[in-house]
Protein backbone atom coordinates (compact mmCIF):
# COMPACT_ATOMS: atom_id res chain seq x y z
CA UNK A 1 0.00 0.00 0.00
CA UNK A 2 1.73 3.39 -1.45
CA UNK A 3 -1.13 5.65 -0.41
CA UNK A 4 -4.32 6.31 1.96
CA UNK A 5 -6.60 8.54 2.37
CA UNK A 6 -7.50 10.51 6.07
CA UNK A 7 -11.07 8.94 7.24
CA UNK A 8 -10.39 10.43 10.53
CA UNK A 9 -8.97 11.42 13.85
CA UNK A 10 -8.30 10.23 17.00
CA UNK A 11 -8.39 13.05 19.80
CA UNK A 12 -5.65 13.01 22.05
CA UNK A 13 -5.18 15.06 25.09
CA UNK A 14 -8.01 17.88 25.40
CA UNK A 15 -10.27 19.31 22.61
CA UNK A 16 -8.36 21.78 21.12
CA UNK A 17 -4.71 20.65 20.01
CA UNK A 18 -3.11 17.76 17.30
CA UNK A 19 -5.02 15.01 17.04
CA UNK A 20 -3.97 11.77 15.64
CA UNK A 21 -5.11 11.01 11.84
CA UNK A 22 -6.79 7.72 11.03
CA UNK A 23 -6.52 6.45 7.32
CA UNK A 24 -8.22 3.85 5.10
CA UNK A 25 -7.60 2.71 2.02
CA UNK A 26 -10.64 1.18 -0.49
CA UNK A 27 -8.79 -2.34 -0.78
CA UNK A 28 -7.41 -2.27 3.07
CA UNK A 29 -10.16 -0.74 5.21
CA UNK A 30 -7.69 -0.66 8.36
CA UNK A 31 -7.37 1.95 10.45
CA UNK A 32 -4.05 2.68 9.45
CA UNK A 33 -2.09 5.69 11.28
CA UNK A 34 1.04 7.24 9.37
CA UNK A 35 4.79 5.62 10.18
CA UNK A 36 6.64 8.77 10.19
CA UNK A 37 10.42 8.89 8.97
CA UNK A 38 11.70 10.67 12.14
CA UNK A 39 14.53 12.07 10.36
CA UNK A 40 12.84 13.65 7.00
CA UNK A 41 9.16 13.77 8.81
CA UNK A 42 7.98 12.32 5.77
CA UNK A 43 5.42 9.74 5.58
CA UNK A 44 7.51 5.68 5.38
CA UNK A 45 4.31 3.41 5.39
CA UNK A 46 1.39 2.65 7.92
CA UNK A 47 0.61 0.73 10.81
CA UNK A 48 -2.30 -0.94 11.77
CA UNK A 49 -4.45 1.16 14.38
CA UNK A 50 -5.49 -1.02 16.95
CA UNK A 51 -8.39 1.07 18.88
CA UNK A 52 -11.70 1.71 19.97
CA UNK A 53 -13.31 2.61 16.14
CA UNK A 54 -16.25 4.40 18.27
CA UNK A 55 -13.68 7.16 19.42
CA UNK A 56 -12.76 7.85 15.81
CA UNK A 57 -14.23 11.74 14.70
CA UNK A 58 -14.97 11.32 10.94
CA UNK A 59 -13.50 13.81 8.31
CA UNK A 60 -15.00 15.05 5.64
CA UNK A 61 -11.74 15.55 3.72
CA UNK A 62 -10.20 14.66 0.37
CA UNK A 63 -6.70 14.62 1.54
CA UNK A 64 -4.76 11.42 0.39
CA UNK A 65 -1.40 10.22 2.18
CA UNK A 66 1.23 9.14 -0.15
CA UNK A 67 4.46 7.04 0.96
CA UNK A 68 7.18 9.33 0.73
CA UNK A 69 4.95 12.17 1.18
CA UNK A 70 5.12 15.21 4.26
CA UNK A 71 3.60 13.38 7.34
CA UNK A 72 0.14 14.96 7.42
CA UNK A 73 -1.64 16.56 10.48
CA UNK A 74 -4.92 17.35 12.01
CA UNK A 75 -5.23 20.30 13.96
CA UNK A 76 -8.49 20.67 15.92
CA UNK A 77 -9.08 24.17 16.37
CA UNK A 78 -11.35 26.42 18.72
CA UNK A 79 -14.85 25.80 17.83
CA UNK A 80 -14.25 21.93 16.63
CA UNK A 81 -13.30 22.57 13.44
CA UNK A 82 -10.42 20.03 12.02
CA UNK A 83 -7.76 21.28 9.80
CA UNK A 84 -6.21 18.70 7.81
CA UNK A 85 -3.08 18.99 5.70
CA UNK A 86 0.98 19.27 5.65
CA UNK A 87 2.31 21.27 8.07
CA UNK A 88 3.40 23.61 4.84
CA UNK A 89 -0.40 23.65 3.99
CA UNK A 90 -1.25 24.09 7.90
CA UNK A 91 1.33 26.79 8.87
CA UNK A 92 -0.88 29.75 7.96
CA UNK A 93 -4.00 28.39 9.66
CA UNK A 94 -1.88 27.49 12.90
CA UNK A 95 -0.77 30.68 13.04
CA UNK A 96 -3.66 32.41 13.19
CA UNK A 97 -4.39 29.21 15.62
CA UNK A 98 -2.00 30.16 18.30
CA UNK A 99 -2.68 33.83 18.14
CA UNK A 100 -5.90 32.48 19.21
CA UNK A 101 -4.55 30.23 21.94
CA UNK A 102 -2.91 33.03 23.85
CA UNK A 103 -4.30 31.61 26.79
CA UNK A 104 -3.30 28.23 26.36
CA UNK A 105 0.47 28.58 25.80
CA UNK A 106 0.50 24.32 26.41
CA UNK A 107 -0.97 24.58 22.85
CA UNK A 108 0.96 27.31 21.49
CA UNK A 109 3.82 25.24 22.13
CA UNK A 110 2.83 22.43 20.39
CA UNK A 111 2.43 24.39 17.23
CA UNK A 112 5.59 26.49 17.26
CA UNK A 113 7.64 23.02 17.90
CA UNK A 114 6.78 22.10 14.74
CA UNK A 115 6.42 25.52 12.62
CA UNK A 116 7.78 28.29 14.61
CA UNK A 117 10.85 30.10 13.96
CA UNK A 118 13.63 30.08 17.02
CA UNK A 119 11.90 33.48 18.69
CA UNK A 120 8.30 31.90 18.35
CA UNK A 121 9.76 28.58 20.05
CA UNK A 122 11.00 30.60 22.62
CA UNK A 123 7.97 32.82 23.08
CA UNK A 124 6.36 29.39 23.69
CA UNK A 125 8.72 27.81 25.94
CA UNK A 126 8.82 31.22 27.90
CA UNK A 127 5.05 31.64 28.27
CA UNK A 128 4.58 27.95 29.00
CA UNK A 129 7.31 28.31 31.77
CA UNK A 130 5.74 31.50 33.24
CA UNK A 131 2.26 29.48 33.69
CA UNK A 132 4.09 26.80 35.27
CA UNK A 133 6.07 28.72 37.66
CA UNK A 134 3.03 30.21 38.30
CA UNK A 135 0.44 27.49 39.17
CA UNK A 136 2.90 24.39 39.60
CA UNK A 137 5.84 25.62 41.29
CA UNK A 138 9.79 25.27 40.76
CA UNK A 139 10.11 21.45 40.95
CA UNK A 140 7.45 20.74 37.68
CA UNK A 141 9.42 23.86 35.81
CA UNK A 142 12.40 21.92 36.13
CA UNK A 143 11.79 18.60 34.91
CA UNK A 144 9.73 19.88 32.02
CA UNK A 145 12.88 22.49 30.79
CA UNK A 146 15.48 19.61 31.59
CA UNK A 147 12.94 17.38 28.87
CA UNK A 148 12.80 20.54 26.26
CA UNK A 149 16.56 20.77 26.49
CA UNK A 150 16.96 16.66 26.36
CA UNK A 151 14.85 16.95 23.33
CA UNK A 152 16.44 19.74 21.72
CA UNK A 153 19.62 18.12 21.88
CA UNK A 154 18.40 14.98 20.24
CA UNK A 155 17.12 16.71 17.06
CA UNK A 156 20.24 19.28 17.08
CA UNK A 157 22.04 15.89 16.32
CA UNK A 158 19.96 13.78 13.98
CA UNK A 159 19.57 17.04 11.91
CA UNK A 160 23.42 17.27 11.71
CA UNK A 161 23.83 13.53 11.13
CA UNK A 162 25.65 13.18 8.20
CA UNK A 163 23.58 10.38 7.02
CA UNK A 164 20.87 8.04 7.36
CA UNK A 165 22.83 5.68 9.49
CA UNK A 166 23.89 8.19 11.43
CA UNK A 167 20.96 9.35 12.52
CA UNK A 168 19.20 6.43 13.21
CA UNK A 169 22.14 5.30 15.34
CA UNK A 170 21.64 8.87 17.55
CA UNK A 171 17.85 7.94 17.09
CA UNK A 172 18.50 4.19 18.87
CA UNK A 173 20.37 5.64 21.74
CA UNK A 174 18.71 9.01 22.37
CA UNK A 175 17.13 7.79 25.83
CA UNK A 176 20.72 7.55 27.08
CA UNK A 177 21.39 10.92 25.46
CA UNK A 178 20.91 13.50 28.53
CA UNK A 179 21.31 17.60 28.60
CA UNK A 180 20.35 19.32 32.03
CA UNK A 181 19.74 22.87 32.08
CA UNK A 182 21.35 24.77 35.32
CA UNK A 183 20.00 27.62 37.39
CA UNK A 184 22.39 29.70 35.81
CA UNK A 185 21.35 28.89 32.41
CA UNK A 186 24.12 26.48 32.00
CA UNK A 187 23.77 22.97 29.72
CA UNK A 188 25.60 19.71 30.69
CA UNK A 189 25.31 17.22 28.37
CA UNK A 190 26.46 13.61 28.09
CA UNK A 191 27.36 12.00 24.80
CA UNK A 192 28.90 8.89 26.48
CA UNK A 193 26.35 6.33 24.50
CA UNK A 194 27.42 7.44 21.06
CA UNK A 195 28.27 5.53 18.82
CA UNK A 196 32.42 6.01 18.15
CA UNK A 197 31.82 6.24 14.65
CA UNK A 198 30.01 9.64 15.01
CA UNK A 199 32.38 11.46 17.21
CA UNK A 200 34.29 13.08 14.48
CA UNK A 201 30.58 14.85 13.11
CA UNK A 202 29.68 15.97 16.91
CA UNK A 203 31.29 19.42 18.52
CA UNK A 204 30.29 18.94 22.12
CA UNK A 205 30.94 22.70 22.32
CA UNK A 206 29.11 23.72 19.70
CA UNK A 207 26.09 22.07 20.71
CA UNK A 208 26.07 23.41 24.10
CA UNK A 209 26.60 26.76 23.11
CA UNK A 210 23.39 26.53 20.98
CA UNK A 211 21.55 24.93 23.74
CA UNK A 212 22.43 27.79 26.10
CA UNK A 213 21.24 30.59 23.26
CA UNK A 214 17.80 28.67 23.06
CA UNK A 215 17.78 28.30 26.89
CA UNK A 216 19.35 31.11 28.71
CA UNK A 217 16.71 32.92 30.01
CA UNK A 218 14.69 30.10 31.01
CA UNK A 219 16.28 28.76 33.34
CA UNK A 220 15.21 29.04 36.53
CA UNK A 221 17.39 30.09 40.00
CA UNK A 222 16.86 27.86 42.96
CA UNK A 223 14.50 29.47 45.74
CA UNK A 224 16.19 31.71 48.08
CA UNK A 225 19.58 31.11 46.47
CA UNK A 226 20.36 34.25 44.15
CA UNK A 227 22.23 32.96 40.53
CA UNK A 228 25.86 34.97 41.28
CA UNK A 229 27.92 33.62 44.31
CA UNK A 230 31.02 34.90 45.98
CA UNK A 231 32.30 37.14 43.50
CA UNK A 232 28.74 39.11 43.81
CA UNK A 233 28.40 38.70 47.26
CA UNK A 234 31.65 39.63 48.30
CA UNK A 235 31.92 37.56 51.02
CA UNK A 236 35.40 36.42 52.32
CA UNK A 237 34.62 33.51 53.12
CA UNK A 238 34.02 32.29 49.85
CA UNK A 239 37.44 33.42 48.26
CA UNK A 240 38.88 30.07 49.67
CA UNK A 241 37.04 27.89 46.98
CA UNK A 242 37.13 30.35 43.98
CA UNK A 243 37.77 28.19 40.70
CA UNK A 244 37.12 27.88 37.31
CA UNK A 245 35.49 24.54 37.45
CA UNK A 246 32.05 23.55 39.67
CA UNK A 247 33.86 19.87 40.39
CA UNK A 248 36.76 21.74 42.41
CA UNK A 249 34.77 23.64 43.94
CA UNK A 250 32.61 21.03 45.85
CA UNK A 251 36.28 19.46 46.66
CA UNK A 252 37.66 22.74 48.20
CA UNK A 253 34.43 22.85 49.82
CA UNK A 254 33.91 19.54 51.08
CA UNK A 255 38.49 20.35 52.28
CA UNK A 256 37.53 23.42 54.47
CA UNK A 257 34.96 21.18 56.03
CA UNK A 258 37.31 18.57 56.90
CA UNK A 259 39.53 21.09 58.35
CA UNK A 260 37.56 24.01 60.23
CA UNK A 261 33.93 22.29 60.15
CA UNK A 262 32.22 24.43 62.29
CA UNK A 263 33.40 27.67 60.20
CA UNK A 264 33.30 25.99 56.95
CA UNK A 265 29.52 25.18 57.52
CA UNK A 266 28.62 28.88 57.51
CA UNK A 267 30.37 29.12 53.91
CA UNK A 268 27.96 25.42 53.24
CA UNK A 269 25.01 27.18 54.10
CA UNK A 270 25.77 30.57 52.50
CA UNK A 271 27.12 29.01 48.95
CA UNK A 272 24.62 29.62 46.00
CA UNK A 273 25.23 27.21 43.62
CA UNK A 274 25.34 28.02 40.17
CA UNK A 275 25.23 24.42 38.52
CA UNK A 276 22.84 22.07 38.92
CA UNK A 277 25.67 20.10 39.94
CA UNK A 278 26.67 22.24 42.78
CA UNK A 279 22.81 22.23 43.85
CA UNK A 280 23.24 18.74 44.35
CA UNK A 281 26.54 18.72 45.93
CA UNK A 282 25.15 21.07 48.80
CA UNK A 283 22.41 18.97 48.97
CA UNK A 284 24.09 15.77 50.19
CA UNK A 285 26.79 18.21 52.11
CA UNK A 286 23.94 19.86 53.81
CA UNK A 287 22.35 16.81 54.90
CA UNK A 288 25.00 15.04 56.23
CA UNK A 289 27.95 17.20 57.89
CA UNK A 290 25.81 19.62 59.97
CA UNK A 291 28.60 20.33 63.11
CA UNK A 292 27.89 19.18 66.04
CA UNK A 293 25.53 16.36 64.97
CA UNK A 294 28.38 13.82 65.26
CA UNK A 295 31.59 13.52 66.37
CA UNK A 296 34.60 14.49 64.83
CA UNK A 297 35.73 10.93 63.70
CA UNK A 298 32.72 10.21 62.25
CA UNK A 299 31.96 13.81 60.23
CA UNK A 300 35.69 13.17 58.82
CA UNK A 301 34.44 9.55 57.41
CA UNK A 302 30.87 11.80 56.47
CA UNK A 303 32.99 13.99 54.54
CA UNK A 304 34.82 11.53 52.71
CA UNK A 305 31.31 9.85 52.15
CA UNK A 306 29.93 12.65 50.68
CA UNK A 307 33.39 12.72 48.47
CA UNK A 308 32.21 9.20 46.94
CA UNK A 309 28.83 10.23 46.73
CA UNK A 310 29.51 12.79 44.39
CA UNK A 311 31.33 10.94 42.18
CA UNK A 312 28.24 9.53 41.20
CA UNK A 313 26.34 13.25 40.22
CA UNK A 314 29.27 14.47 37.92
CA UNK A 315 28.89 13.85 34.37
CA UNK A 316 30.57 10.92 33.27
CA UNK A 317 32.80 12.77 31.08
CA UNK A 318 33.80 15.35 33.91
CA UNK A 319 35.06 12.60 36.16
CA UNK A 320 38.55 12.34 35.44
CA UNK A 321 38.57 16.02 36.27
CA UNK A 322 36.50 15.50 39.59
CA UNK A 323 39.01 12.38 40.59
CA UNK A 324 42.24 14.80 39.97
CA UNK A 325 40.55 17.40 41.78
CA UNK A 326 40.13 14.79 44.63
CA UNK A 327 44.00 13.98 44.66
CA UNK A 328 45.24 17.27 44.41
CA UNK A 329 43.02 18.70 47.56
CA UNK A 330 42.14 15.64 49.57
CA UNK A 331 44.96 13.17 48.51
CA UNK A 332 46.26 12.88 52.16
CA UNK A 333 43.07 11.16 53.08
CA UNK A 334 43.74 7.72 52.85
CA UNK A 335 40.17 6.59 52.24
CA UNK A 336 40.00 9.16 49.12
CA UNK A 337 43.32 8.12 47.78
CA UNK A 338 42.01 5.17 47.86
CA UNK A 339 39.11 5.95 46.31
CA UNK A 340 41.03 7.94 43.58
CA UNK A 341 43.13 5.28 42.90
CA UNK A 342 40.50 2.37 42.56
CA UNK A 343 38.34 4.80 40.32
CA UNK A 344 41.27 5.10 37.96
CA UNK A 345 42.16 0.92 37.92
CA UNK A 346 38.03 0.69 36.93
CA UNK A 347 38.47 3.50 34.06
CA UNK A 348 39.11 2.11 29.89
CA UNK A 349 41.13 4.19 27.65
CA UNK B 1 14.01 1.27 42.63
CA UNK B 2 10.68 2.01 43.00
CA UNK B 3 8.04 0.31 40.40
CA UNK B 4 6.47 1.84 37.44
CA UNK B 5 3.56 1.21 35.23
CA UNK B 6 2.98 2.79 32.05
CA UNK B 7 -0.26 2.71 30.04
CA UNK B 8 -1.60 5.29 27.61
CA UNK B 9 -4.02 7.96 28.14
CA UNK B 10 -7.32 6.87 28.26
CA UNK B 11 -7.07 4.01 30.35
CA UNK B 12 -4.77 6.15 32.75
CA UNK B 13 -8.06 8.22 33.23
CA UNK B 14 -9.51 5.42 34.35
CA UNK B 15 -6.89 3.94 36.65
CA UNK B 16 -7.11 7.89 38.46
CA UNK B 17 -10.72 7.71 38.93
CA UNK B 18 -10.86 4.09 40.05
CA UNK B 19 -8.46 4.79 42.48
CA UNK B 20 -6.48 1.53 41.73
CA UNK B 21 -4.39 -0.48 39.31
CA UNK B 22 -7.05 -3.64 39.03
CA UNK B 23 -5.94 -7.08 38.28
CA UNK B 24 -6.63 -8.11 34.53
CA UNK B 25 -6.96 -12.09 33.41
CA UNK B 26 -3.42 -13.12 32.51
CA UNK B 27 -3.20 -16.43 30.36
CA UNK B 28 0.37 -16.56 31.44
CA UNK B 29 -0.11 -16.32 35.31
CA UNK B 30 -3.09 -18.44 34.86
CA UNK B 31 -5.09 -15.96 37.35
CA UNK B 32 -5.60 -12.30 37.65
CA UNK B 33 -2.49 -9.94 37.89
CA UNK B 34 -1.57 -6.04 37.83
CA UNK B 35 1.88 -5.78 35.92
CA UNK B 36 4.79 -3.31 36.62
CA UNK B 37 8.36 -2.85 36.03
CA UNK B 38 11.25 -2.67 38.51
CA UNK B 39 12.56 0.68 38.27
CA UNK B 40 12.70 1.06 34.19
CA UNK B 41 9.44 3.08 32.51
CA UNK B 42 9.86 0.52 30.21
CA UNK B 43 6.65 -0.18 27.57
CA UNK B 44 3.86 -1.99 29.00
CA UNK B 45 2.25 -4.04 26.10
CA UNK B 46 0.00 -6.73 25.17
CA UNK B 47 -0.18 -6.91 21.80
CA UNK B 48 1.04 -4.51 19.56
CA UNK B 49 -0.19 -1.66 21.20
CA UNK B 50 3.07 0.24 20.79
CA UNK B 51 0.75 2.27 18.26
CA UNK B 52 -1.93 2.99 20.88
CA UNK B 53 0.98 4.85 22.31
CA UNK B 54 0.90 7.36 19.71
CA UNK B 55 -3.00 6.85 19.58
CA UNK B 56 -2.91 8.18 23.21
CA UNK B 57 0.30 9.52 25.04
CA UNK B 58 1.71 7.27 27.38
CA UNK B 59 1.44 7.71 31.46
CA UNK B 60 4.05 6.73 33.74
CA UNK B 61 2.87 5.71 37.45
CA UNK B 62 5.83 5.18 39.28
CA UNK B 63 5.10 3.59 42.73
CA UNK B 64 7.20 3.29 46.17
CA UNK B 65 9.43 0.14 46.19
CA UNK B 66 7.40 -1.07 49.57
CA UNK B 67 4.90 -2.44 47.19
CA UNK B 68 7.21 -5.52 45.63
CA UNK B 69 6.54 -6.84 48.94
CA UNK B 70 3.09 -7.86 47.44
CA UNK B 71 4.90 -9.20 44.71
CA UNK B 72 3.48 -12.61 43.64
CA UNK B 73 6.05 -13.18 41.40
CA UNK B 74 9.42 -11.90 39.94
CA UNK B 75 10.55 -12.47 36.77
CA UNK B 76 13.95 -11.56 35.01
CA UNK B 77 12.01 -9.84 31.93
CA UNK B 78 8.68 -9.18 30.68
CA UNK B 79 6.72 -12.53 30.81
CA UNK B 80 4.08 -11.26 27.83
CA UNK B 81 7.54 -10.86 25.34
CA UNK B 82 8.17 -14.21 26.32
CA UNK B 83 4.73 -15.50 25.17
CA UNK B 84 4.12 -13.46 21.78
CA UNK B 85 8.09 -15.76 21.77
CA UNK B 86 9.82 -12.27 21.15
CA UNK B 87 12.81 -13.98 22.92
CA UNK B 88 13.16 -17.19 20.38
CA UNK B 89 16.35 -16.38 18.96
CA UNK B 90 17.95 -17.12 22.05
CA UNK B 91 15.67 -18.84 24.09
CA UNK B 92 14.19 -22.76 23.19
CA UNK B 93 10.87 -24.15 23.34
CA UNK B 94 12.01 -26.38 26.68
CA UNK B 95 13.00 -23.36 28.20
CA UNK B 96 9.71 -22.80 30.17
CA UNK B 97 8.74 -18.39 31.59
CA UNK B 98 8.63 -20.23 35.14
CA UNK B 99 12.39 -21.04 34.83
CA UNK B 100 13.02 -17.14 34.58
CA UNK B 101 11.19 -16.33 38.19
CA UNK B 102 13.13 -14.65 40.23
CA UNK B 103 10.55 -15.66 43.22
CA UNK B 104 9.47 -13.23 45.69
CA UNK B 105 11.88 -12.19 47.84
CA UNK B 106 12.36 -8.14 48.00
CA UNK B 107 15.90 -8.41 47.66
CA UNK B 108 16.61 -10.48 44.43
CA UNK B 109 16.04 -7.91 41.81
CA UNK B 110 19.07 -5.86 43.40
CA UNK B 111 21.06 -8.71 43.64
CA UNK B 112 20.10 -9.39 39.99
CA UNK B 113 21.18 -6.15 38.79
CA UNK B 114 24.51 -6.08 40.74
CA UNK B 115 25.38 -9.47 39.10
CA UNK B 116 24.45 -9.04 35.15
CA UNK B 117 24.45 -4.99 34.43
CA UNK B 118 26.99 -4.02 37.87
CA UNK B 119 25.01 -0.64 38.00
CA UNK B 120 21.54 0.75 38.86
CA UNK B 121 22.10 3.51 35.93
CA UNK B 122 23.22 0.73 33.62
CA UNK B 123 19.77 -1.07 33.96
CA UNK B 124 18.02 2.28 34.14
CA UNK B 125 19.40 2.48 30.46
CA UNK B 126 18.87 -0.89 29.66
CA UNK B 127 22.80 -0.41 28.89
CA UNK B 128 23.63 -4.02 27.10
CA UNK B 129 27.36 -3.14 26.47
CA UNK B 130 27.83 -2.80 30.48
CA UNK B 131 26.49 -6.92 30.83
CA UNK B 132 28.49 -9.27 32.32
CA UNK B 133 29.70 -11.87 29.56
CA UNK B 134 27.67 -15.04 29.96
CA UNK B 135 30.91 -17.65 30.18
CA UNK B 136 31.75 -14.68 33.14
CA UNK B 137 28.05 -14.47 34.47
CA UNK B 138 27.31 -18.43 34.66
CA UNK B 139 29.07 -21.96 34.26
CA UNK B 140 28.33 -23.80 31.74
CA UNK B 141 25.87 -25.83 33.33
CA UNK B 142 23.91 -23.65 34.40
CA UNK B 143 21.98 -23.45 31.52
CA UNK B 144 19.03 -20.80 32.01
CA UNK B 145 21.38 -18.25 33.68
CA UNK B 146 23.23 -18.51 30.45
CA UNK B 147 20.24 -18.17 28.22
CA UNK B 148 19.12 -15.02 30.09
CA UNK B 149 22.53 -13.52 29.73
CA UNK B 150 23.08 -14.28 25.81
CA UNK B 151 19.75 -12.93 25.10
CA UNK B 152 19.92 -9.44 27.30
CA UNK B 153 23.11 -8.59 25.67
CA UNK B 154 21.90 -9.93 21.99
CA UNK B 155 20.45 -7.03 19.33
CA UNK B 156 17.15 -8.10 19.65
CA UNK B 157 14.69 -9.12 16.60
CA UNK B 158 11.45 -8.53 16.27
CA UNK B 159 11.60 -6.22 19.56
CA UNK B 160 9.54 -2.93 19.71
CA UNK B 161 10.91 -2.16 22.97
CA UNK B 162 13.58 -3.11 25.69
CA UNK B 163 11.43 -5.37 27.85
CA UNK B 164 13.68 -7.89 27.51
CA UNK B 165 16.04 -6.36 30.31
CA UNK B 166 13.40 -4.69 32.48
CA UNK B 167 11.98 -6.96 35.84
CA UNK B 168 8.35 -7.77 35.87
CA UNK B 169 6.65 -7.79 39.19
CA UNK B 170 3.23 -9.32 38.91
CA UNK B 171 0.59 -8.56 41.87
CA UNK B 172 -2.27 -11.19 42.08
CA UNK B 173 -4.73 -7.99 43.60
CA UNK B 174 -6.08 -4.31 42.71
CA UNK B 175 -3.47 -1.57 44.05
CA UNK B 176 -5.22 1.47 45.37
CA UNK B 177 -2.71 4.47 43.66
CA UNK B 178 -3.64 6.15 47.73
CA UNK B 179 -0.33 5.58 49.66
CA UNK B 180 1.51 3.49 47.11
CA UNK B 181 2.26 6.30 44.31
CA UNK B 182 4.97 8.60 44.19
CA UNK B 183 4.80 10.13 41.09
CA UNK B 184 3.18 10.06 37.76
CA UNK B 185 4.92 11.35 34.42
CA UNK B 186 2.24 12.94 32.29
CA UNK B 187 2.15 15.06 28.72
CA UNK B 188 2.48 18.44 29.60
CA UNK B 189 -0.52 19.65 27.76
CA UNK B 190 -2.78 17.90 30.74
CA UNK B 191 -0.80 19.33 33.10
CA UNK B 192 0.76 23.09 32.16
CA UNK B 193 -0.38 26.35 33.90
CA UNK B 194 -4.24 27.02 34.65
CA UNK B 195 -4.92 24.15 32.51
CA UNK B 196 -4.94 21.15 34.60
CA UNK B 197 -6.79 17.55 34.51
CA UNK B 198 -8.90 17.69 37.32
CA UNK B 199 -8.24 14.51 37.72
CA UNK B 200 -4.61 14.45 37.89
CA UNK B 201 -5.49 17.39 40.59
CA UNK B 202 -7.17 14.96 42.94
CA UNK B 203 -3.47 12.99 43.13
CA UNK B 204 -1.60 15.96 43.71
CA UNK B 205 -3.66 16.77 46.63
CA UNK B 206 -3.01 12.95 47.61
CA UNK B 207 0.28 13.52 47.98
CA UNK B 208 1.70 12.54 44.44
CA UNK B 209 4.36 14.47 41.91
CA UNK B 210 2.58 15.39 39.02
CA UNK B 211 5.72 15.37 35.90
CA UNK B 212 4.76 17.07 32.41
CA UNK B 213 6.85 15.72 29.49
CA UNK B 214 7.01 17.35 26.34
CA UNK B 215 3.86 16.18 24.51
CA UNK B 216 4.66 17.59 20.91
CA UNK B 217 2.12 16.73 17.86
CA UNK B 218 3.05 14.23 14.82
CA UNK B 219 6.31 12.53 16.95
CA UNK B 220 6.70 9.12 16.73
CA UNK B 221 5.83 6.61 19.66
CA UNK B 222 9.65 6.25 20.86
CA UNK B 223 10.29 9.99 21.09
CA UNK B 224 7.31 10.10 23.16
CA UNK B 225 8.43 7.21 25.42
CA UNK B 226 12.34 8.76 25.57
CA UNK B 227 11.16 12.07 26.88
CA UNK B 228 9.50 10.14 29.93
CA UNK B 229 11.94 7.93 30.66
CA UNK B 230 14.39 11.07 30.87
CA UNK B 231 12.19 12.50 32.93
CA UNK B 232 11.83 9.46 35.20
CA UNK B 233 15.32 9.46 35.10
CA UNK B 234 15.06 13.44 36.32
CA UNK B 235 12.93 11.95 39.50
CA UNK B 236 14.83 9.11 40.66
CA UNK B 237 17.91 11.52 41.02
CA UNK B 238 16.66 14.65 41.83
CA UNK B 239 13.89 13.14 44.21
CA UNK B 240 14.96 9.81 45.30
CA UNK B 241 18.68 10.42 44.90
CA UNK B 242 19.21 7.17 42.90
CA UNK B 243 22.39 7.01 41.05
CA UNK B 244 20.77 6.29 37.47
Amino acid sequence: MSAARLISFLPLAGAIGFALPVLSHPSQPGPFIQEIDERTRTVRGFQLLEDDPSRFVPLDTEVVVSVGAPQVFVFVARGGDALCGSLKELAPDLRLCAEELNRQPEIQLQIFDLIGDDQEKRGARAAVREAMVRDLGPNAVRYFLNALVRGDLWDLLVDSAPDTDAANRILSVRGRIDAQLGPAGDVEINLESIDRRDLWWIDEGKLIAELEGRFSTLSLPYPDQPVGSEEESGDFLFHGIQAPRQEERMVLLLRALLAEPDSAWVLATKYAPRTRFEDRALQIIRRHLEPGALPGASATKLAVYCAFMLFRDVYPRNRGRYLLYLARHLGGNKEVASFVADKLQRSTP
Amino acid sequence: MPLTHITSAIRAEDIIRAGSISTRMCGIAGGPRAYFFYGRPAYRTEDSAVLKLEGACPFCFIFRESLIARADNIHAFDTGAHANRLYSHILTQDMAVEDFSLGTQMERPNKLIAKVFASMSAYFDGDRTRVISASDGAEAWEFHARAYIELISSAGRNEPDDRVCSIEIAIAEAVPLNGNLLAVVVPHTLWSGNKRAPWLEALETAGASILPSPFHGGRAPESYHCQGEGVVRDYYRTALELPV
